[in-house]
């Protein structure tokens, strides 16, 4: 049985199949745990009542923006230069978490007291734009010209 | 010998930046570094690379402290007690232990290279693939350890990971497996360590704090780092059991060939729980977690040399890149290296100990300054560390774009583990050891007509298995008991 599963033509379906069986067995035993501890607790084994897959009240701009500015660093990242993506970017990715730029207001919206926050905080925002340019222009230098090592 | 000290300095501190940037790796700055050795006689080439070598060793413990991405695969295990203790504000302090562990694995190592060479490498060699299957197997019994409270996720989190490593072509048949026919040419050698391991770690950080809303630093709420421990001589007070164990485990693992350095620090991570009067507390920020998984990785640049030396075999993958050294200046290295070629031989030694003091240099006293790394504002550090990332899982393989790609897919694979309760920590090590697993299995099964029995009868075997069987009963006991505990503190 074992000399035919590791036949040549067979042997890389052995190991993958051997670890999804175990996987599988796994999968099993923590559903019966979960069975059992909802049992002797008395609660419903399926309880989508109180879960949240987010935390509640999470930063819904940060977590997405993040997300889509990623996505999006990574597609336009071969289609422009290393240096260009970067300074963008790392600029955009400082923008949104530093919050220099009010998204409430652009969005229309005011501060809890009321009054309509700055759209721009330019200190913040020429920061975010000293980093990207330095970080960006001095990781090409040093990994692509000084180690000649292929960037984007 | 100025020049051969001022080459090991350059060599330690680009070493050091390249361990230090997750995804570059002391394998990748030697190769860097190979060509312009051209231009160098062997023993000042010598001197540059293996700087390189322990500077790239040593350097991954930096971001596994401070921002909790190993920067190298073996400094995994620095993050799980040295990440804790940054948070507390005591990220210089782990920083200082960790170099200090580094510099003893790298002595005792070379120790052991100086004086056992010859012994070892004629050792090494009557380790068939059936010992090295269950060393494989014995490094993954860490995985029960570090699943404390929920060891059956934390297994299965585990095999998950040996799953995905098993996506790809098999070599010994060149047949693919588990790979969508649009994928074919970006995965036929399966997904990258690298880009997993960045993944995982930096980009699921950074999913959870922007969920969070970016607001703090990498250190704990209310922490004041001016009250934190102080790094003192007195943190490896009874740990010189653990320095040493784990230091030989580390030269051990280095001297077999195709055996990592995540095994090695993985083992003497496990052994250091075993061992441990508090186990409780490895995971939580203990000093001994740190010591024995850096003395460990240290331990392997000596013990990684001894097969490459006197066999001929290179022990990991910055030594196969080292070969290249010695043919450029036509010496061959093998069983007769050491008798031909004295005065090299005492130039290595010479050398490996003064990379390590120079490492020791390098790190141990700018330490305060780059510990101040966790007081920097989450919502300004993370865009950096994204695009080292970035560089970093480009370079893996000079330049696929797949592997960013997968930067991103394991970053959101790694925030969805982390809300559904399944643990990265051993996903990752599954992935890590899951080809070996295989490779070793195959070629042991293979090799000894398809019989099992080798694995319970070799006398090596056998040894192991009760090694691996002990850790697995301990990890159980020691698990049922934390639960124990735990409802009595409930009850209380």
């Amino acid at each position: 049985m074992l000399k035919e599963w590791l036949k040549m033509k067979n042997m890389h379906f052995f190991f993958p199949i051997a670890t999804a069986i175990i996987c599988g067995i796994l999968i099993v035993a923590i559903l019966i745990q979960r069975a059992l501890k909802c049992k002797k607790e008395g609660t419903p084994f399926i309880n989508f009542k109180n879960y949240h897959f987010f935390k509640p009240g999470y930063d819904k701009v940060k977590l997405w923006g993040s997300l889509i500015l990623f996505a999006l660093y990574i597609f336009l990242l071969p289609k422009i230069h290393f240096i260009a993506a970067g300074i963008i970017f790392v600029t955009l990715f400082n923008v949104l978490f530093t919050n220099c730029i009010n998204f409430e207001k652009l969005f229309g919206q005011k501060d809890n007291a009321g009054y309509a926050m700055p759209m721009v905080n330019v200190k913040d925002l020429v920061i975010s734009i000293v980093i990207a340019v330095l970080f960006s222009v001095g990781l090409w230098l040093l990994f692509f010209k000084v180690f000649n090592i292929t960037l984007p | 010998m100025l020049l051969n000290i001022a080459l090991a300095f350059v060599g330690v501190a680009v070493g050091i930046i390249f361990g230090a940037i997750p995804g570059m790796t002391a394998t990748m700055a030697v190769a860097v570094f190979l060509p312009m050795t051209y231009a160098l006689d062997l023993v000042p080439a010598l001197w540059l690379l293996l700087g390189l070598y322990v500077g790239g060793i040593s350097g991954g413990l930096v971001p596994a402290i401070l921002i909790n991405v190993p920067g190298t695969p073996s400094s995994v295990c620095t993050g799980f007690d040295g990440h804790p203790m940054a948070r507390r504000g005591e990220g210089e302090r782990a920083l200082k232990i960790g170099i200090t562990a580094s510099l003893m694995g790298g002595l005792i190592s070379l120790a052991v290279l100086a004086l056992l060479t010859p012994p070892l490498a004629r050792m090494a060699i009557k380790f068939s693939a059936v010992e090295k299957f269950l060393i494989i197997l014995f490094a993954m019994t860490v995985i029960a350890a570090l699943s404390k409270g929920s060891m059956t996720k934390g297994v299965l989190s585990g095999f998950l990971g040996v799953l995905l490593s098993l996506v790809g072509e098999l070599t010994m048949n060149n047949k693919m497996r588990m790979v969508p026919a649009f994928l074919k040419s970006d995965l036929r050698a399966g997904f990258q360590l690298l880009p997993l391991l960045i993944g995982l770690f930096a980009i699921m950080q950074m999913f959870q704090e922007a969920e969070k809303g970016m607001k703090a630093n990498a250190m704990d709420e209310g922490v004041d780092a001016k009250n934190a421990q102080k790094f003192s001589l007195k943190d490896f007070k009874g740990q010189w059991v653990n320095v040493i164990r784990s230091s030989l485990l580390g030269t051990f693992m280095g001297i077999l060939p195709g055996v990592g350095g995540s095994a090695a620090s993985l083992i003497a991570y496990s052994q250091a729980k075993t061992w441990s009067k508090h186990p409780e507390l490895l995971g939580t920020g203990a000093p001994e977690g740190l010591i024995a998984s850096e003395s460990s990785n240290n331990g392997l640049t000596g013990g990684a040399l001894v097969p490459l030396l006197s066999l001929g075999i290179p022990g990991d993958s910055t030594t196969a890149v080292l070969i290249g050294a010695f043919m450029l200046q036509g010496i061959q290295v093998g069983p007769l290296f050491i008798q031909q070629n004295g005065e090299i031989w005492n130039q290595i030694l010479i050398a490996l100990l003064a990379c390590n003091f120079i490492m020791f240099l390098v790190m141990f006293f700018p330490i305060k300054l780059i510990s101040k790394v966790v007081n920097v504002k989450s919502a300004r550090m993370y865009p950096v560390i994204l695009i080292m990332c970035i560089v970093g899982a480009y370079a893996t393989r000079s330049g696929v774009m797949f592997d960013v790609w997968c930067l991103l897919i394991f970053g959101i694979l790694g925030y969805i583990m982390s809300k559904i309760g399944l643990p990265t920590a051993p996903f990752l090590i599954g992935f890590i050891l899951g080809k070996d697993l295989e490779k070793y299995f195959l070629e042991a099964v293979r090799g000894n007509n398809y019989s099992l029995a080798p694995f319970f009868t070799r006398p090596i075997a056998i040894v192991l298995w009760v090694l691996i069987v002990a850790f697995l009963g301990y990890s159980i006991w020691d698990n049922a008991k934390g639960k124990r505990m735990e409802k009595a503190g409930m009850k209380d």
